[in-house]
């Protein structure tokens, strides 16, 4: 009987470490063991370059997403990638190097628009192989905005003077403190218009656009799924499924083992996050978002 | 008296069950989920050159290590295993005392199935039916 209890613990005890050892094993330096797998990476809310998701809102930090492109390029067994896009755009240099770096990818890169895959993030959607999206969702809007919350006004209606002491006459240009002179929004929009174009040959390129075509979405509309298929901005129409059919036909995958790239968030992120969410929030109460520091803001 | 062959080979078998069914099965699943469910023997061959060589074989290798505990431990505490008792054979020490290290060097070869045959060739021409790595750690089985 005791040796029965002996073998009984040594299996017990065995199979534990083995199996902790090889949940370690799945997981070791991020990079995950898997045959036939197909990465699938999240590109959820405003394109940033840094930045991290809270519980309240999630950003596509451009950072964190070319190292899961990265990732994805070195892992042997991830044979196809698929981008799930649910985004508005966002930081145009964020926007501009995922592009580049799905472009640039030697696998198979499926872009899936779920609901929103407007501006920036469209710009990186036209860059993959093939763009699914769901007949309702937003996609296109391939223009360039330029914003900025204008104080002069509620300065001057308080007898607040903004004193600028600048070397270059343009150097305070987009300052909420002043009004644009004709000379300065000239100089913006010229800024805008470079951007602009920027965005679109790149479209323009990436989807093989006729003029027209490019012509219809340079006024920066955007477009519903079924409308931008017969732009041919999209694809396909569907969902998940159909952009995982995608992957595995242009990976030849039989099976396809999707492996899930997430933002990994240590508590420490957790608990910061979710601070500077609640300082913030106190801080929009007092001061209704009085992010004077940030003024003009370019986004695709 | 040394132990016959047969009650030997059928323990091992016992044994090797218990390894694989129980305690490798962890490995077995992270393995599985590595090679391709192709249908024919072609089709995995032609997937061969994108498998992750590497990583099976450290995975195999640590399997083959866990599987050599399972022997070494239960040998070193009692003298026996699942499929020793089930056949009423036992390991007896020729030495005086009885270490865990003969007790690892006496299962080594279990490491591999190649190794383990190669390694059970001694049992054939000598008295004690001792297999090289018993005659290494200075060991039979009764």
């Amino acid at each position: 009987m005791k040796k029965i209890k002996t073998i009984l613990i040594t299996i017990v005890l065995l199979w534990l470490a083995a199996f902790l050892l090889s949940k370690s094993f799945s997981t070791f330096s991020g990079d995950k063991i898997v045959s036939e797998g197909i990465a699938i990476i999240e590109i959820h809310g405003p394109l940033s370059i840094q930045g991290s998701s809270s519980i309240i809102q999630p950003v596509a930090s451009s950072e964190r997403i070319l190292e899961d492109i990265d990732k994805a390029e070195k892992n042997s067994g991830i044979k196809a990638i698929i981008l799930d896009i649910n985004s508005g755009g966002g930081e145009p240099v964020a926007s501009r190097e995922i592009a580049t770096a799905v472009k640039n990818s030697k696998k198979p890169v499926v872009a899936w628009i779920r609901e929103v895959g407007a501006s920036g993030a469209y710009w990186i959607a036209s860059a993959s192989d093939v763009i699914v999206a769901d007949p309702l969702s937003v996609t296109g809007s391939v223009g360039v905005l330029a914003s900025y919350i204008d104080f002069s006004d509620f300065l001057k209606k308080y007898d607040i003077q903004y004193q600028k002491l600048t070397g270059g006459e343009f150097k305070d240009t987009g300052s909420p403190f002043k009004d644009l002179t004709p000379g300065e929004r000239n100089i913006l929009q010229g800024k805008i218009d470079l951007v602009h174009e920027i965005f679109l040959d790149d479209v323009a390129l990436n989807r093989n656009l006729t003029k027209e075509q490019l012509s219809e979405i340079s006024s920066g509309i955007f477009y519903f799924g079924v409308e931008a298929k017969k732009l041919n901005l999209v694809d396909d129409l569907g969902g998940r499924d159909l952009a995982i059919e995608y992957a595995k036909r242009l990976s030849n995958v039989k099976n396809g083992n999707l492996v899930q790239y997430k933002q990994k968030k240590s508590v420490l992120d957790f608990l910061g996050s979710f601070s500077s969410q609640l300082f913030f929030a106190m801080g929009q109460g007092i001061g209704s978002e009085l992010k004077l520091e940030e003024g003009l803001q370019i986004k695709t | 008296m040394a132990a016959p062959t047969y009650k030997r080979i059928i323990a091992y078998l016992i044994d090797l069950s218990v390894v694989n069914l129980i305690i490798n099965s962890p490995f077995r699943s992270l393995l599985s989920s590595l090679i391709p469910k192709e249908g024919n023997i072609f089709q995995l061959y032609s997937s061969l050159s994108s498998l992750p060589i590497a990583k099976i074989l450290l995975i195999s290798l640590v399997s083959g290590i866990f599987a050599v505990l399972y022997w070494a431990i239960l040998e070193y505490r009692i003298q026996q295993t699942l499929g020793c008792i089930i056949l009423n054979i036992k390991v007896k020490p020729l030495s005086k005392r009885y270490t865990f290290s003969q007790s690892l060097i006496r299962n080594i070869t279990k490491l591999s199935t190649i190794l383990l045959i190669l390694d059970s060739f001694f049992i054939f021409g000598n008295e004690k039916k001792q297999r090289f790595t018993e005659k290494l750690s200075d060991t039979m089985t009764i």
